[in-house]
């Protein structure tokens, strides 16, 4: 019976309507036929009928408000964000911008510091991963390694300025900032941006972008889902970073990049 | 509301067109995130994941895509996302725990047919859940939420060839595991022979 393996497709397509005009007569005029054709598209539309017929699913009294109160409880100590909005801030201690960060590639993994020396921020990159063209949405934490570790070179030329750039170094390796970037707040708005832990981080020489509400974070790969459409509307000369700046990311590309942060030793 | 302007509404930060955004979805969400997951509470955390992340993410979300296909997009990575972290820790449910929660407690004698149904609808969902997670997903999208192969693309990220293929396969394996464990079959074809 080795012809039904090459049917059993055209079969399920066929429960679903998914034929062409021209398959669709085809594969009736062989089930005409085929006896063990029509066995098994009889057990096809009995598997629906089951699936069908599967206890129905009620959603549970108050659901709808009881996600709206969690949101108020996870924005309890923050002050209310527009979903999705940037906010900018004034610059906290002096930083060099010096990574453009490519509209249509988000760095795979990016590690830089802050420290008041600014010529001794490295911003380590590697290849973004290709975005998944038709591939899975999440990547397990073995493949996005995998990405992270390839083609470092090539990326280089992309990510940063051509001239202004200080010190773009394209070795993975390169030398880490030594100080604990926590930052000083100064000012009232400043300390309440220390409170906020934003998603996301990003801060060129006048001024620092913080994203909230826009990042979905995922706690097994201990990362975030970013849109990559937002991180087109930002300006040049941005550094991608976190709040704790010592933080490396690793990101895939997907309509939500994702963008994981790994411990540096001194995050430890 | 419309849905356009609920959203819209939504990207303001109006919570209220949120809940109203939700009421709007949250059957066919759960229903997914039901059939997809081993049990209720997983279930629960999957649709309340995927409506944070709809929150979070409904800032950029574009028009021009439908939204029903991200919110099963966000739908199907939060159930995965759960299933794999549930295999991470160990965490199963055993099949025991589903059936002492679903089995009628009333002693009064029931009809055969009803106890065949129930006993039919414990081997489907139980074969249900054998599949592998990405496999369950395409089919239920497709069985349970009535998408097309083109919507289920969409909506996967996967290539149109892949979800038919994958989606034939899911059923192959489905209708092979019924026909091993029980009459299922049988009783189907027997059903079918009263009906007509």
């Amino acid at each position: 019976m080795e012809h039904n393996a090459e049917y059993k497709e055209k079969l399920s397509a066929l429960l679903d309507g998914e034929l062409s005009d021209a398959e669709r007569e085809e594969t009736l005029a062989h089930m005409e036929e085929c006896e063990a054709c029509r066995t098994y598209f009889a057990e096809l539309s009995a598997l629906r009928d089951a699936l069908g017929d599967l206890e129905p699913v009620d959603v549970p009294e108050g659901f709808a408000a009881g996600i709206v109160a969690r949101l108020h409880e996870e924005n309890a100590s923050k002050p209310a964000k527009k979903a999705g909005s940037w906010r900018r801030w004034g610059a906290l201690a002096a930083c060099a911008a010096v990574v453009v960060l490519a509209a249509a590639i988000l760095p795979n993994s990016l590690r830089m510091g802050k420290s008041a020396d600014s010529s001794a921020m490295t911003p380590m990159l590697a290849a973004p991963a290709a975005p998944a063209g038709g591939g899975d949405a999440l990547l397990t934490e073995g493949e996005a390694d995998e990405t992270a570790d390839a083609g470092d070179a090539a990326l280089n030329a992309q990510l940063f300025r051509t001239e202004a750039a200080a010190a773009p170094s394209g070795a993975p390796e390169a030398a880490e900032p030594e100080e604990n970037a926590n930052v000083t707040a100064d000012t009232a708005e400043e300390k309440r941006a220390e409170e906020q832990e934003p998603d996301l981080l990003l801060y060129g020489a006048d001024a620092e972008f913080w994203l909230w509400n826009n990042a979905v974070y995922n706690e097994e790969q201990d990362g975030y889902w970013v849109d990559r459409e937002m991180l087109r509307h930002l300006p040049d000369g941005l550094t991608l970073g976190t709040a704790d700046m010592l933080a490396r990311w690793n990101a895939s590309g997907n309509d939500f990049a994702f963008v994981r942060a790994a411990e540096t030793e001194a995050g430890r | 509301m419309e849905e356009k302007e609920l959203i819209q509404a939504c990207q303001k930060g109006d919570e209220a067109a949120f809940e109203e955004l939700i009421r709007l979805h949250e059957k066919k969400v759960f229903a997914l995130c039901r059939r997809m997951c081993r049990d209720e509470d997983d279930a629960l955390e999957a649709a309340q994941d995927t409506f944070l992340a709809v929150w979070r993410g409904i800032g950029s979300y574009r028009a021009d895509a439908a939204f029903s296909t991200w919110l099963y997009r966000l739908a199907s990575n939060a159930c995965l996302d759960l299933l794999r972290r549930e295999k991470k820790h160990g965490g199963n449910v055993s099949l025991d725990d589903e059936e002492a929660r679903i089995e009628p407690s009333d002693p009064a004698p029931q009809p055969e047919e009803a106890l065949e149904r129930a006993e039919t609808q414990r081997m489907v969902r139980e074969a249900l859940y054998a599949l592998p997670d990405d496999y369950r997903q395409v089919l239920l999208l497709r069985e349970t939420e009535q998408l097309s192969y083109n919507e289920i693309a969409e909506a996967t990220g996967l290539e149109l060839g892949t979800v038919k293929s994958r989606i034939s396969r899911a059923r192959l394996a489905l209708r092979n595991y019924l026909a091993a464990s029980g009459n299922f079959f049988e009783r189907a074809a027997s059903k079918k022979a009263k009906e007509a």
